[in-house]
C-alpha cells in the first residue's frame, strides 16, 4: 500500500516538470492537434471557418497530386544536395579556423555574417546576384571567359535549383563551421600526440582521430540542418517563388500556396502534417543511431 | 432638497452642451497607395477633420499586400474599419459574405454612380449590388520606348505581326522587342490577360461554368510569346522575372515594349530616372484578326473604396467616402503621382490639364477594358494562369498542355464554388 507521503515523494519530480509540460502543451501540442483535426476537414475560412468532415480525403488528394509529389522531390533535392556540400565546406573551414591561433574571435565574427543576415535579405541579394543582365555572377563568368553570353540562371529549372542551393550553402556553412569548430576544440590533444607517436600522418590523424571524435557533433548538425532545410521557405520564395516551372517549389511553398493563397486550410494542414511526419521519422532515425553509438561508446 | 440639487447638478453636468457633441469616429484603412497618394490622403483627412465637427476620420495606411488577410480576419470577426481602399476583386469575395456594404442602401447612390464610367462601375458590382466606388482605374496599355524605335526606324506596332516584324532590327541592335514578367507570380497572369482579351478570348464561358482561356485566343497568345522568345525578341530570362526585374530590363533600354499601365510613368521616372520624353503609350497589340468572337479589349484593374458590412456608422462613412473620393478636387485632374487615372468622368472633360503622357490612350483603354471576372476564387485562378504561362515559357510543357492543365484546375475551382 502506497502511503500518502510516498505518493507525494513519487510525484514531486512531475510537479517540477509541470510548468514546462503546460507550456509545451499549449504552444506545441495543442496547435499540432488542432492542425491534425483541421487536416481531416474541409474548412471554409471565408464562411466564418465553417467546416465539413472529410476524413482522409485531403491526404488522398495530396498524394494523388502531381504538383505536391513534385514539391516533395524538390524539397529532398534541395536538402540533400545542399547539406553534404555545406557539411564538407563547413568542416574544411572549421579545420582551418582551428589552426588559427591569433584573433580567432574576430575571424569567427566575420564568419557569422551570412548566418546572421535575415533569409529575406539573403534571398534578395542572391536573386540579384544571379540576375541575367545585371547579376555579378554572369559578369564574373563572362570576365573570366567561362561563358560567352548571359545565362538566365533563375529562368531554367536545373540552374535555378543550383542557384538556390548555392545561396543555401552560403547561408548554412557558418553555422556548421561554428558547431564543428566547437567539436574540434573538445578533442583532447593527447589523442593527436598518441597518433603522432604511432607514426600517423596528417590524413591518418584526420581519418582516425578527428572524424570519429566529431561524429556526434556531425550527427546533431546533420539532424538540425535537415530539419531547417526541409522547412526552408523564405530564401527560396524570395529567390524564385518556387519557379521556374515549379522546379524549386519545395513543400513549405506548396503548403503556403494551398493554405494561404487558395485558402484551402484543411488541405494545407494535411500537407503540413505530412511534412511533420517526415521530419519526425528522419529525427527518430538520427536520434536512434546517435544514442546507439553513444551507448556502445559508454559500454566500451 | 440636497438630494434634488445633487440630481439636477448630475443631470446638467452629464448632458452634453448643444453643439458640443462628441464627433462620430470613422476609421479608414487605406491599403497601398504610391507616395503621392499617401501625401494626398493624409492632407485630405486632416482638412476634412478641420472643416467640420460631426465626424472625426481616423486614417490608417496599410500595406497593399496585406489587404486580403486583413479583410478575412475582420470579416470573420465582424469588426474592423468603416471604410477600406482595396482591389476591386474583393467586391465579390467579400461582398457575398456580408463583409462589404451595398451602396444601393444610400438613396443618392445613383446620382453619385452617374459620375463614374459605367464599365468601371461594373467591376465593383456583384449580383446587382455595388460594393464600392471605383475611384482609380488601371487599364493595361503598351509602354513604348519611342527613342529606341526611332533610332531603329520603327513605328509603334498595332498587331502581333508588326511586333514580330520589328524583331530582327532590334535584335541586331542588341535589344529585345518585348519584355514582361513571366515568373510564377500574379504579374505574369496580368500581362497574359491583355493579350488574351485582345485576341477575343475570355477567362470563362458566359455562365462561368468552365474555363475558356485555353481556347484559340489563349493558345495564340501563348504561342506568340514562345515564338518571340525562341526568335530572341523576348528575354528567355523573363520566366524568372517579377515586376522589378521587368521594369529594370525595360528602363535600362534592353527592351522596347512592355505591357504596363498608368503607374509606369511614375515608376520609370522615380526608380530609374528614365527620361520621360522617350516614353509613349499605345493600345496593347492583338492579332490582325481576332481568334474568338468576343470584342477585343484590354485588361482593366480598379481600386475601389468600400464601406464595410460591419460598420456601425454607415451614414457617416458614406459622407466621408463621398467627401474624400468623389468631391475632392484631386479626382478632377489625372495626376501620375496618384498611381492610376481617376474613374471619374469629370477628369476627362475638355480643358483639363494633366501631366500624364498620352492620357487619351489611357482614357480610351480604360473606357474599353474588361476586368478579371469577379469570381470569389479569382486569386487562385490567376495563380493557375500564371503557372501555365511560366510552364510554357520554360518549355516544361507545350502551350496547349500548359493551358489545358490550368483550365482543368480552374474548372475544379469553378465546380467547388
Amino acid at each position: 500500500m502506497i502511503t500518502s507521503s510516498r505518493l507525494h515523494k513519487q510525484l514531486t519530480p512531475y510537479y517540477f516538470l509541470l510548468p514546462a509540460l503546460v507550456v509545451l502543451g499549449v504552444i506545441i501540442l495543442w496547435p499540432i492537434l488542432n492542425n491534425l483535426l483541421m487536416s481531416l476537414q474541409k474548412v471554409r475560412l471565408l464562411k466564418g471557418g465553417e467546416s465539413e468532415w472529410v476524413g482522409l480525403a485531403n491526404y488522398a488528394k495530396l498524394l494523388g497530386s502531381a504538383s505536391f509529389n513534385s514539391s516533395v522531390g524538390s524539397s529532398l533535392k534541395f536538402t540533400f544536395i545542399s547539406l553534404p556540400i555545406a557539411l564538407v565546406l563547413g568542416l574544411a573551414l572549421a579545420l582551418v579556423f582551428n589552426e588559427i591561433k591569433k584573433h580567432r574571435p574576430v575571424f569567427t565574427a566575420f564568419l557569422l555574417v551570412p548566418w546572421a543576415i535575415a533569409p529575406v535579405v539573403t534571398g534578395y541579394m542572391w536573386r540579384w546576384l544571379f540576375h541575367d543582365s545585371f547579376g555579378l555572377v554572369n559578369y564574373f563568368l563572362l570576365s573570366v571567359g567561362l561563358i560567352d553570353s548571359n545565362v538566365p540562371w533563375l529562368a531554367q529549372p536545373g540552374p535555378a535549383m543550383g542557384a538556390v542551393v548555392v545561396a543555401n550553402v552560403w547561408r548554412f556553412m557558418p553555422y556548421i563551421t561554428i558547431m564543428l569548430l566547437a567539436g574540434l576544440q573538445g578533442i583532447s590533444g593527447e589523442l593527436y600526440e598518441a597518433a603522432q607517436v604511432d607514426g600517423a600522418n596528417v590524413l591518418q590523424r584526420f581519418w582516425n582521430v578527428t572524424l570519429p571524435q566529431l561524429r556526434h557533433v556531425i550527427g546533431v548538425v546533420f539532424l538540425f540542418a535537415t530539419i531547417w532545410m526541409v522547412n526552408d521557405f523564405g530564401l527560396i520564395f524570395i529567390m524564385t517563388e518556387g519557379g521556374p516551372a515549379k522546379a524549386t517549389q519545395v513543400v513549405p511553398i506548396t503548403v503556403y500556396r494551398i493554405a494561404f493563397e487558395n485558402l484551402q486550410l484543411g488541405r494545407g494542414a494535411a500537407a503540413a502534417m505530412m511534412l511533420l511526419a517526415f521530419l519526425l521519422a528522419v529525427s527518430a532515425v538520427f536520434i536512434r543511431v546517435l544514442f546507439r553509438e553513444r551507448r556502445r561508446g559508454d559500454e566500451n | 432638497m440636497r438630494a434634488i440639487y445633487s440630481l439636477l447638478a448630475t443631470l446638467l453636468l452629464g448632458l452634453p452642451a448643444p453643439g458640443l457633441a462628441e464627433p462620430v469616429e470613422v476609421m479608414v484603412w487605406d491599403f497601398g497607395g504610391v507616395p503621392g497618394h499617401q501625401v494626398w490622403i493624409r492632407q485630405a483627412v486632416e482638412d476634412f477633420n478641420a472643416r467640420q465637427r460631426e465626424i472625426h476620420v481616423v486614417l490608417e495606411i496599410r500595406d497593399w499586400a496585406t489587404q486580403r488577410e486583413s479583410l478575412i480576419s475582420t470579416t470573420i470577426v465582424g469588426e474592423g474599419p468603416d471604410i477600406i481602399r482595396v482591389h476591386h476583386k474583393y467586391s465579390v469575395e467579400f461582398g457575398q459574405l456580408g463583409g462589404l456594404y451595398a451602396l444601393e442602401n444610400f438613396p443618392d447612390f445613383p446620382e453619385v454612380a452617374a459620375r463614374f464610367f459605367p464599365n468601371v462601375l461594373e467591376q465593383v458590382e456583384y449580383q446587382g449590388k455595388h460594393y464600392g466606388l471605383p475611384i482609380t482605374m488601371l487599364p493595361f496599355v503598351l509602354a513604348v520606348n519611342q527613342s529606341l524605335l526611332a533610332r531603329n526606324h520603327l513605328q509603334i506596332p498595332r498587331t502581333w505581326e508588326e511586333m514580330r516584324a520589328m524583331g530582327p532590327a532590334l535584335k541586331e541592335a542588341g535589344i529585345h522587342t518585348f519584355t514582361m514578367p513571366g515568373g510564377v507570380n500574379l504579374d505574369t497572369a496580368y500581362r497574359f490577360l491583355p493579350l488574351l482579351y485582345r485576341a477575343g478570348g475570355r477567362v470563362f464561358d458566359e455562365g462561368w461554368t468552365r474555363a475558356t482561356f485555353n481556347g484559340p485566343a489563349g493558345l495564340a497568345a501563348l504561342n506568340f510569346l514562345i515564338e518571340m522568345k525562341n526568335a530572341g525578341y523576348f528575354p528567355s530570362a523573363s520566366a524568372a522575372y517579377a515586376f522589378d526585374e521587368n521594369a529594370a530590363h525595360w528602363c535600362t533600354e534592353k527592351a522596347a515594349l512592355s505591357i504596363e499601365g498608368p503607374w509606369w510613368q511614375d515608376i520609370v521616372l522615380g526608380n530609374y530616372k528614365f527620361e520621360l520624353t522617350k516614353l509613349a503609350l499605345a493600345q496593347v497589340p492583338g492579332p490582325a484578326q481576332p481568334l474568338e468572337p468576343n470584342p477585343p479589349c484590354t485588361l482593366l484593374d480598379v481600386v475601389m473604396v468600400s464601406i464595410t458590412g460591419y460598420t456601425r456608422v454607415p451614414q457617416q462613412a458614406w459622407t466621408v467616402l463621398k467627401a474624400l473620393n468623389v468631391e475632392d478636387p484631386v479626382w478632377k485632374v489625372p495626376n501620375p503621382a496618384m498611381g492610376g487615372i481617376p474613374a471619374h468622368k469629370a477628369a476627362y472633360e475638355p480643358g483639363v490639364q494633366s501631366r500624364y503622357i498620352d492620357l487619351e490612350v489611357l482614357a480610351e483603354a480604360g473606357r474599353n477594358a474588361l476586368g478579371w471576372p469577379g469570381h470569389p476564387g479569382i486569386t487562385e485562378i490567376q495563380r493557375c494562369i500564371a503557372d501555365a504561362v511560366n510552364m510554357a515559357l520554360t518549355g516544361a510543357l507545350s502551350p496547349q498542355q500548359a493551358l489545358d492543365a490550368a483550365a482543368e484546375e480552374v474548372n475544379e475551382i469553378l465546380n467547388d464554388y
